[in-house]
This record gives C-alpha cells, structure tokens and sequence, in this order.
C-alpha cells in the first residue's frame, strides 16, 4: 500500500469519524446510559468509543453503519467498566427504569428502541427542573456532542461557568431522581413545551447576533439539527412541526439579513431574491402541516406570522391582515405584552403609524414592558413616519439607553444621525416625507 | 420532603380552597391533603411524614446562642406544612406536589431527603 492511498484512506476515516460525530452521538450516548446508568460515565464510553473507531476504521475500513458500531462499542466499554470496578456505588445512579431491558446485545440497532432513548436524553436534559440555561448546555453537550470550550465559545461566557451549569445540572439529576424517560401523555404538553423553548433559544442564540461569528452559525445549525430529530421522533405533535417551520423560514432569510458591511438588514430593505426558496418551501409545508391539526401552539402561531413574510414577494405587498389575525391568534395562545407590542406594529402597517401610536402608548401606560427597548424603538419609528421627529429623537436615545447590543446600537444611533440630518433639511424644507416603515421583526 | 409554602393568610382547612390545575373542582384543603395520601400509596410508597405547622409568628429562633422571637427567615411566604412522601422519581414527587393542600398563592419547595446511604 502506498503512502499516498493510506493518507487518502485516513482522510477517509476522519470525514466518516466527522459526519458520524455531527449526526450520531446523541443517539450513540442516549443507547450507552441505558447501560452505564450514569451520565459521566456513559460519556467517558461514548468518547472512547470514537477515540477507537480512528485505529479501527483505519485498519478495517468504515463501518457500513458507523452509528450501530460506535453504539455496540460504547456499550460495551460501559460493561467492561462495571465488570471491572465497583464505582456504581460510589457514583450517583441515574434513574434508568426498567432494568431487564438494558441486557447488552451487540449489533442490536432496534431502530425505534434508539430513537426512544435518544428521545429520553433529549426530555432528560430539557427536564424545567434544571433551568433553562442549564438545559441548554446540557443538550449542546450530550445531544449535539459539543465540547465545554465550544459551548463557552459559543454563548461568549467563561468556560468554567459552562463546565459549573454541567456539572451541577448532572447531579442534579441523580440527587433529584430526573427519570430517564418519555413523559406521559399528560405530562407531554409541558415537558414538550420545556424542550422546545430550549431548542429556540439554542437557535435565537445564534440567529440574533448577525454576522460573522461562525460559531454561532453553528448553533443555527444545532438547533436546526434537533428541531428535524424531534420532527423525526414525534411526528405528530403540532408545535414540533412549528417550531421546525419557525427556524427554517427565520433562518431561509440569513444570507438578505446580512449587509457586507456587517450591518443587519431590516426585513423591509431586504434583498427578497437572496432568500432560500428550497427552506421555505419545507418550512411552509411544516406550517401547514400544524395548522391542519387545529391544535394550535405558540410555535405554529408564530411560523405561521414568519409564513405570511415568507409567501410576500415584497413587503408592501405583505399580508397585513393575515399577520394580525396570527399575532391575535398568539395573543390568545400565549399571552405577552412583547406580543401585543407586535401586533400594534403589524397594526400600524395596516391601518397608519397613529392608529399604532395609540395602541404602543397603551401597553406603555400598562407598565408592564418597563425596561423593555423595542417599546422605545417601536414608538421612535413610528413618531418618524408621523413626521414627529423631536418625539422620534427623544424615544430613539430612551431605546439606545436600554441596549448593550452592539448591531442594534449602530442601527440606532444610524436613526438618530438620519434624523438629525432630516430635521434639518425639514426646517429648510416642510415637504419631506418620512415614510419608512418599522421593522415587524424587531423584538420577535 | 414537600416544604409547603405561604403567606400565611388564615385558612379554614376543612372549607379553604386550593388552586392546583390537578383539580376539577376547588375542593378543601382537607379533601386535598386525603388525595395526596391516597396518591402517595398508589406510587407504592406512601406518607412517611404529614405536619401541618403553626403560624410563623408562634416561632421561636436560636441563632449563635441567642433566643428570638419569630421565624429564622424573615419572608412573605413561610413553611406552613410539610410532607415526607417515598416517591420513585422526580415526576412522580412533583405529582404528589400538586395535591398539596394550598390556601393561595402559596408554592412547594420539593427537595430530596439525603441518602444515608455510603
């Protein structure tokens, strides 16, 4: 064998080795804890195993199904460990029920036995005991596979803080007794509801800071990655179908959200033929999918707000009334002041900035979005296309005041600047318009 | 242990109301706290413990030798009752939890008992 096959072959091996990490190693730990009871230990089995999977697939070859064999192998590196120490005791146990079904059977790859289990991992890490930002790390960990210092990476938080929320989230776990487990139908709708928020928020984690962090294009990917696993694994669960729907129509306007100055694009400016015809077509069809089940979820109410944008082929020829009618739809399904803010924009753009004016200083008065910076943002704009720009200045620096977001805080002071410029022409001038729209996105 | 909390808003237990969504109808606190038991059993374990305390104000705290009086801590919501159940899992500790018996706006602390075991 020449030099040049081996090097070839060993590229081989690490492609292979690469795929079967991105795809693979939830379902490949999810099938060891089964047989490790216990967190810790089924990961160590499960990153031995891909360690010998590049010797062994080296020296034999890529396996024809490279996930069964990391499975077989993990899981017996797991038994291996028991026969050999005692430290199940000393370990905090992992509350796997049903232990006659964990006899190991290699080259076993019952495929929905793996698909309940990788189900399992998923509810067991997304469980609402742990908290949000625990159950984030811990799914990009043991779901996605991702290592401490790249989740760190990944949130711009200390990777200490991030191997802390692990730790803590695993013994909690086993002190608290989370079962490993597929929630009851009574319990599904909350369980679920956890899950999918901890999904959404990998996803707006990535999707919100625009530009050229490649990571966090990563954690778009990620939680598009397990939006088509729950997909897989609950096909018949509507805010599933939603929230995949959600991601993949946000997400089809990535490359027209982006100037190559860096800059976010408001959807109103963007460039509509740079999105991606192919994931909206999937994502409309997920919409419609969750709407045909009348049970209607958060997540499909607001796909199908995303839905309404996406079927536009310009923004003034949007849908208005149908945006209204989702936003009261969502109003009515998950009720938030951020929503009403919503509809009132998607109102404004119906029925004039003032009927919109009314109904933003209303939720103000309420007091109930103190604090929060697209109320301030929201009436700026609108106070600009009335033509009130000391008013529209005064909001602009009020919202600016509230915002650490480096993106959002040159899109203001960019406002700002524009409206002084405009203020001073309009003293030259009366007849100048300013009759640009608010973004329907923001704060979304 | 279910450490029961609340404002300590007096309550009639055998007429009080109780705002778990695991009810249909607001039943007694009385009634609530039966369910609980019964519940307990049919997970197989059953209620090791059940107290009901008195109003915090009745308490007396011993802090590095010093008597005072009233609660250790000093919050809008005190522990009211409390509950030792054997409860195979999380889930199903949390579902005895809902029955709790409850005057309000009340909450409870669900925390596992420390193994002794080595």
């Amino acid at each position: 064998m020449s030099g040049d096959t081996e090097e070839g072959d060993r590229r081989t091996v690490r492609a292979a080795l690469d795929r079967a990490h991105r795809r693979e190693w939830g379902a490949v730990l999810a099938a060891t804890v089964r047989i490790a009871g216990d967190l810790d230990l089924a990961e160590e089995c499960v990153q031995e195993a891909y360690a010998s999977a590049l010797t062994s697939w080296t020296r034999r070859g890529v396996p024809h199904s490279p996930g069964a064999w990391l499975t077989t192998t993990a899981r017996r590196k797991a038994l291996d460990a028991h026969r050999r120490t005692a430290t199940l005791q000393n370990k905090l146990p992992l509350l796997v029920e049903s232990a006659e079904e964990t006899a190991v059977n290699p080259g076993d790859s019952d495929a929905p036995a793996v698909l309940d289990d990788l189900l399992r991992l998923v509810f067991i890490c997304c469980h609402p005991a742990l908290g949000e930002e625990a159950s984030v790390a811990l799914t990009l960990r043991l779901v996605c596979g991702l290592t401490t210092a790249e989740i760190a990476c990944a949130f711009l938080v200390p990777e200490p803080t991030v191997a802390a929320r692990i730790t803590r989230a695993k013994k909690k776990i086993a002190t608290a007794r989370i079962a490993y487990r597929i929630p009851a139908t009574a319990e599904l709708p909350d369980r679920l509801d956890a899950v999918l928020t901890v999904v959404h928020l990998v996803f707006t984690s990535g999707h919100a800071a625009p530009g050229t962090e490649l990571l966090r294009g990563d954690l778009v990917e990620r939680a598009l990655g397990l939006g088509q696993s729950l997909r897989t694994l609950m096909p018949d669960e509507p805010e599933v179908a939603g929230l995949l729907g959600l991601m993949l129509l946000t997400d089809s306007r990535r490359k027209a959200r982006c100037a190559v100055s860096g800059r976010a694009v408001l959807l109103e400016d963007q460039d509509r033929s740079l999105w991606d015809a192919e994931a909206i077509a999937h994502g409309l069809r997920l919409v419609e999918a969750a709407l045909r089940t009348r049970r209607l979820g958060r997540f499909a109410a607001q796909a199908a707000i995303a839905a309404c944008h996406a079927r536009a082929a310009s923004f003034a020829e949007t849908d208005w009334e149908a945006v209204i009618g989702w936003y009261t739809v969502l109003d009515r399904v998950w009720p938030s002041p951020v929503v009403s803010l919503n509809r009132a924009v998607a109102v404004g753009m119906r029925d004039g900035p003032d009927v919109a004016l009314a109904q933003v200083s209303a939720l103000e008065a309420d007091g109930r979005l103190v604090g929060y910076r697209y109320l301030p943002a929201t009436k700026a704009d609108l106070f600009r296309r009335l033509g009130r720009i000391d008013e529209a200045m005064a909001a602009y620096r009020q919202a600016l005041a509230l915002t650490d977001n480096q993106t959002e805080r040159e899109f203001l002071l960019g406002r700002l600047d524009l409206l002084s410029q405009v203020d001073l022409l309009a003293r030259m001038d009366q007849g100048v318009r300013l009759d640009r729209g608010v973004d329907p996105e923001i704060g979304s | 242990m279910l450490l029961v909390y609340d404002d300590g808003t007096p309550v009639d237990f055998e007429a009080g109301q109780h705002h778990s969504r695991s009810w249909d109808q607001t039943p007694s606190l009385a009634q609530a706290h039966r369910r609980l038991a019964e519940n307990a059993v049919k997970l197989g374990g059953g209620l090791v413990t059940a107290e009901a305390l008195e109003a915090p104000e009745m308490a007396t705290t011993l802090r590095t030798d010093v008597v005072t009086d009233g609660p250790a801590v000093d919050t809008v919501d005190n522990v009211v009752a409390l509950y030792v159940v054997d409860a195979p899992d999380l889930d199903r500790a949390l579902d005895l939890a809902r029955w709790c018996p409850l005057s309000g706006a009340g909450s409870v602390e669900v925390r596992p008992v420390r193994s002794t075991r080595t």
